[in-house]
């Protein structure tokens, strides 16, 4: 098989794996803030009705919420959809070598900050031994959202190294990652 | 030196196209490391979850959904017909209707982008058809939309209340005045602006196109109700209010027959990803406030100014030059999350009032929505009307000073925003 046959491939494969985890984190994010939203309105509804019990509230609301904004954010991750001064930058390089080498910096330096989110991240769910007053349940499964929402962002990352320092070698293989 | 250091290393990789968030976490990821202080980024999880789970914060999505279903349902159609049939007639006259339409909006809606995309869409139209120059049109919306978060309901607001710990009722109510200026005085620019360039105005309205435009407009002009009497009533929390207004956004969507249920997820989606974007800045940059208290930046500051001989005017002055340049550079919500951990502790030390300088941070940072090089309101408007950000600028320049003669006033003159929440919610 040919190198540009190869990155085709890859290329083909990397978008439909795109499409997947974009489904499955855009139908987890509308659950959690469909149901977020009926505790919310049930929290409303039992002030008018005070024999309704939601002593849970609290604690269920903290992990529905963490988890939107954290898989939210893995979502927006996977289609470079974070906040960002703007790239003018690479719009005035014309060398497309050079253009390469900066877009890989900045992709390296996320990697580096996701890196380093996962596996402090990871370490605190490892660590967690307490559990919350109400539902008992471990502290370990409020903080699972962010070692994901980092892998997922952190997976991301080093794939956009790859392709960056892959352009960076050969800026011809632009044409077959389209 | 090291607060020096600090904000040139986060400036570096801000200007580098690094995500705001990454710029904002890398940078205390790197002084802790280059102070062989590795074992402390074990708070870097726990204070980036602290920093996105506080109740007010679910205001956010909630408020970004609403405003997104009501621009994306035939809403914003009939509140702007509403605001025609009431001041198309005036001097400006779709550049009027403009302002008031956004004044309107602002009661529903809590992001100045967001409205620039969706209310800004129909004004621009209106008036590009009606012969307006198109960049001036384009100047009007992006200006006129930078209301929305000084009106209640405000995302930074809820940012504010989020990072200060100030009530948000006090804060959403501190914010109709300076609105209301902020809005007035836009009108009275574009008054003068139409006699200058000699802009057309639509005939005033029948009686009949006034009662038809106001029964039309009179459920979505209920919204700001739902959320102030809710508030103000003790009914239910700002959050609590963000949801109800979601909810009647929905039901009214449906009851118009301008949403339909396949359209639903993907605003949800949207709406979802506008607020995880914002609220990932906001973990991170709770990570870098701990890193400022850690290394006693705002105590080295606050020493500073005081032997300085700083008075209040003077440090509010500096705020406002600060938050000026910055906002020209930065999103706005970025602004307030990295500098706001150095502000608040100066400005509570000095007596100024956290509510006020809420409101003050706002209406600069609406001002750095429309300034270049990077305004988040000039890029919305920008996509649609293609007239290129520099003279798109450039015609927001009078908008922009009318702004920031408001803000002066609202900086030393308190009272004017503090007037409703002292009456309504006065401190005990």
């Amino acid at each position: 098989m040919s190198l540009p046959h190869t990155m085709k491939t890859l290329s083909t494969l990397s978008r439909r794996f795109d499409a997947c985890v974009t489904l499955i984190l855009k139908w987890a994010c509308i659950l959690l803030f469909v149901a977020l939203s009926l505790v919310l309105s049930g929290n409303i509804l039992q002030r008018i009705l005070p024999f309704l019990s939601m002593q849970w509230f609290d604690e269920v609301v903290e992990l529905m919420f963490a988890a939107l904004v954290f898989y939210g954010a893995a979502a927006l991750w996977v289609t470079h959809g974070h906040f960002s001064v703007g790239d003018w930058i690479s719009q005035r390089i014309h060398n497309t070598r050079a253009r390469h080498a900066y877009r890989l910096l900045v992709e390296v330096l996320s990697l580096c900050f996701m890196l380093v989110f996962l596996f402090n991240a990871y370490d605190i769910v490892i660590r967690a031994q307490e559990i919350t007053n109400n539902l008992m349940l471990p502290k370990s499964m409020l903080y699972a959202c962010m070692p994901i929402a980092a892998a997922i962002m952190s997976l991301y990352s080093l794939r956009n190294v790859c392709v960056e320092l892959a352009l960076l070698l050969n800026p011809r293989w632009a044409d077959d990652m389209v | 030196m090291l607060t020096f250091a600090l904000f040139a290393a986060l400036l570096i990789l801000l200007v580098l196209d690094v995500p705001i968030a990454v710029a904002i976490g890398l940078t205390a990821v790197g002084v802790f490391l280059l102070e062989d202080k590795a074992s402390l980024l074990v708070m870097l999880p726990q204070r980036m979850y602290s920093g996105t789970t506080g109740f007010t914060l679910i205001a956010i999505p909630y408020f970004v959904l609403a405003g997104n279903l009501m621009n994306n349902s035939g809403i914003t159609r009939r509140i702007f017909r509403f605001a025609k049939a009431l001041v198309g007639h005036i001097a400006g006259g779709l550049g009027q209707v403009s302002v008031l339409s956004s004044m309107i909006f602002s009661g529903m809606s809590g992001s100045a982008v967001a409205d620039a995309v969706g209310m800004g869409q129909v004004q621009y139209k209106s008036m590009a058809d009606d012969g307006y120059p198109k960049p001036l049109s384009a100047a009007i919306v992006a200006s006129a939309n930078c209301i929305g978060p000084v009106i209640p309901p405000s995302i930074p607001f809820v940012l504010y209340s989020a990072v200060t710990s100030v009530s948000l009722s006090r804060l959403f109510l501190a914010g109709f005045i300076p609105g209301l200026l902020m809005g007035l005085t836009m009108m009275l620019a574009i008054a003068l602006v139409a006699r200058f360039r000699r802009l057309p105005s639509s005939e005033r309205a029948s009686v009949e196109e006034l009662v038809e435009s106001t029964r039309g407009a009179l459920l979505p002009l209920l919204a700001p109700l739902i959320i102030i009497g809710g508030i103000l009533s003790g009914l239910f929390t700002p959050t609590e209010a963000a949801v109800l207004v979601t909810l009647y956004s929905l039901i009214l969507g449906f009851a118009y027959g301008d949403l339909r249920l396949a359209q639903l997820p993907d605003i949800i989606f949207d709406s979802i990803k506008q607020s995880a974007g914002l609220l990932f800045i906001m973990a991170a940059a709770n990570f870098f406030g701990w890193l400022l208290i850690h290394q006693r930046i705002p105590d080295l500051l606050i020493h500073s100014a005081i032997s300085s001989g700083a008075s209040p005017a003077s440090v509010l002055s500096m705020i406002v030059g600060i938050v000026v340049i910055l906002g020209c550079f930065l999103e706005g919500n970025a602004i307030f999350l990295i500098t706001l951990p150095i502000f608040i502790p100066i400005a509570h030390l000095f007596g100024i009032d956290l509510i006020n300088l809420g409101v003050v941070m706002t209406l600069l940072v609406m001002i750095g929505n429309i300034t270049p090089p990077v305004g988040m309101c000039l890029f919305a408007v920008d996509s649609y009307s293609r007239t290129g950000v520099w003279l798109l600028a450039r015609e927001c320049l009078p908008f922009a000073l009318g702004i920031l003669a408001v803000t002066l006033l609202i900086a030393f003159v308190p009272q004017i925003s503090l007037f409703l929440p002292d009456l309504f919610m006065p401190l005990k």
